[in-house]
């Protein structure tokens, strides 16, 4: 498989504060694969990630997307990339079709809007403004925005924070789908669920260095010897929320 | 393979469209942004456009001065005009002050007979044996002098016309309109846009759109154009109003009249693209802005005429993008001179314009750790 990202003794020293925010981080992710970053906060999740976007310069270390690097190829990197923050704004008073059209005019093609729309379960919404959204509702027209030029890497920096049960659920299906379709996902969030559902790699990161990387399985099977921690996990608040709310960990069909 | 789509779409016209469209569906946003200034431009002209009006004078006769009695009498009968007529021992007080030159000291002294009349009767203009003297500036003591000599000169049966010939492009209210559209060129394009830019900073939409291949020039150019385009829309409704209140019309050709206003609102408007070009706060841009804006409307000639400063003082002032756009937007608009005659101003606002551009597309803070 092609390597998508390649980050290779990744450090990165803040010069105001002196603190190291990333130390001697290494990893690579593949084509349509998701990996997920995890870490408390302040581990050094969001400036990796940025990092990786090319907002931020690395104090040493290499960093490649499809082979390339930030330097010499920025402008044919950007039209690769997209990516939901972790606080995203826009004009309150933009309905939403507007929102995917501006950023589907930075690309030289794209995703119809309303098959996008369509897709993301927000046909009925297309005209309506931002402010009318519920936050569910808004993430998923970010993540439209982000996709919609069919970029082949997407960055999502804690995309389901604030969210409720269902509207996590509706967004795992997109991002699982983007996976099928080939996109590569780098992730970064504090839900292990979340993680252990969408992440075919991840790496844990503390302090600004990772003390754990691999698989999901393989990290709990390194991590656990009893063989409780195994056993099909029992129900929980989440299962008894989505199954009283009329929603199931069935997946829902956004083809 | 998924479906793509071809069509079109120019970022430079989403991103003006982004910045315009929340003006017309936020109706506070609409009144302040339009209805407000509007009405402040209304309000000024109606204010300033009706030029120095005389005021009621205090007119006094010394005792024993020998004065016209029919232009005492039309004096006299003048509702604007009030006789005193000093007693003597006044009148040798005030002739000594004028030998010592100390007339100031006794007309403020307060037992004064004069500091009396100041006080109650609005005096203007004291009438001495040989002079005139007035506690106003030199501008009403003349309009004064004036109307006491024309009374003077109608009591005698002489003729004394000095009505002022009304010329459209020249009157009062034609010298200030263009000065008022400058003004709310500079209040739109100079404190709004600046504001906004550092909004759009704060609110991490500048990191959103890096996460894509937009283009920076786009969204300069987007954003200058929704404030140009949000300009044509209250210019429009300010000149027609300016034409039914106050019987306004451009003497120019429209096309020049047009090339000059969008020059001028594009060089203010990188202005306002340059102050917010790396403000992190509202705070801040709002207090450049601040700092810009009062001098650039003072020294403009927006509401007097620059022509009495001193030379190098007039010679920088008319570098300001601010004064070759008035200066170019008064000769165009009210004498209907050609772009030609106002080739200079011109090439301030377009030279200034380029080095705005260029400062903005160097400097400008794109929410990365590299700009």
């Amino acid at each position: 498989m092609t390597t998508v990202i390649e980050v290779k003794n990744l450090r990165k020293v803040y010069k105001r504060t002196r603190k190291v925010a990333v130390d001697d981080v290494s990893f690579s992710v593949s084509e349509g694969e998701c990996f997920g970053l995890l870490g408390p906060n302040g581990a050094g999740k969001t400036t990796t990630l940025e990092i990786l976007q090319g907002l931020r310069s690395a104090t040493s270390g290499e960093v490649t997307l499809f082979g390339l690097n930030w330097k010499q190829h920025e402008t044919k990197l950007r039209g690769l990339m997209g990516g939901v923050m972790q606080h995203n704004n826009l004009y309150e008073k933009l309905k939403v079709k507007e929102c995917v059209e501006l950023f589907a005019s930075f690309y030289p093609s794209y995703t119809p809007i309303d098959t996008l729309l369509e897709r993301f379960n927000l046909s009925e919404k297309k005209d309506a403004w931002l402010s009318e959204l519920s936050g569910g509702q808004k993430q998923r027209v970010f993540l439209a925005m982000a996709v919609v030029g069919q970029p082949k890497l997407v960055f999502l920096d804690e995309p389901t924070t604030g969210l409720d049960p269902t509207s996590r659920q509706e967004f795992w299906h997109i991002i699982k789908d983007l996976k099928e379709a080939g996109t590569c996902v780098m992730l970064t969030t504090h839900y292990m669920d979340e993680a252990e559902f969408l992440c075919d790699n991840l790496a844990i990161i503390n302090s600004g260095q990772i003390i754990e990387s691999g698989a999901p399985s393989d990290i709990i099977n390194r991590t656990f010897e009893t063989p409780v921690i195994k056993e099909p996990r029992k129900a929980t608040l989440n299962d008894v929320f989505l199954k009283l709310t009329g929603s199931t960990m069935e997946r829902e069909s956004y083809a | 393979m998924p479906e793509l789509s071809q069509t079109k779409l120019y970022p430079f016209w989403q991103l003006m469209m982004v910045n315009i469209r929340p003006f017309f569906r936020d109706k506070a946003v609409l009144l302040w942004t339009f209805g407000l200034p509007i009405f402040i431009a209304l309000l000024l002209i109606q204010a300033f456009s009706g030029g120095p009006k005389m005021s009621p004078m205090n007119v006094v006769v010394m005792h024993g001065e020998q004065i016209e009695q029919k232009w005492l009498k039309a004096m006299e009968e003048d509702p604007l005009v009030t006789i005193t007529r000093l007693s003597q021992t006044d009148s040798i007080v005030l002739e000594d002050s004028f030998a010592s030159a100390q007339l100031a000291e006794v007309i403020s002294s307060p037992g004064s007979v004069l500091r009396k009349l100041q006080n109650e009767v609005s005096p203007e203009v004291y009438l001495a044996p040989n002079a005139m003297f007035s506690t106003h500036n030199s501008d009403e003591s003349l309009m004064a002098r004036n109307y006491l000599l024309r009374l003077k000169a109608q009591a005698n049966g002489e003729e004394m016309q000095s009505n002022v010939i009304s010329v459209k492009g020249y009157r009062y209210t034609d010298w200030l309109i263009p000065g008022i559209i400058v003004l709310q060129v500079l209040g739109l394009a100079l404190v709004s846009i600046a504001n906004s830019l550092v909004s759009d900073r704060q609110n991490g939409f500048f990191k959103r759109l890096r996460l894509s291949p937009f283009k920076r020039r786009d969204y300069i150019i987007g954003i200058v154009l929704a404030r140009l385009f949000l300009l044509v829309f209250q210019m429009l409704i300010l000149f027609v109003a300016f034409h039914f209140l106050f019987g306004y019309t451009l003497q120019g050709n429209v096309l020049d009249i047009i090339a000059v206003m969008a020059l001028g609102s594009f060089c203010i408007c990188m202005l306002g693209v340059l102050v917010g070009a790396r403000s992190q706060r509202v705070e801040v841009s709002s207090g450049i802005a601040n700092l810009l804006y009062f001098p650039l409307m003072f020294l403009s000639g927006i509401y007097f005429d620059t022509a009495n400063f001193p030379t190098l003082l007039r010679e920088i002032v008319s570098l300001l993008p601010t004064t070759a756009f008035l200066d170019a937007l008064r000769l165009v608009a009210n004498q209907g001179v050609e772009l030609a005659a106002v080739s200079r101003q011109l090439i301030i606002l377009g030279v200034t314009s380029v080095v705005f551009f260029l400062i903005v597309y160097f400097c400008f803070d794109w929410g990365d750790e590299k700009s």
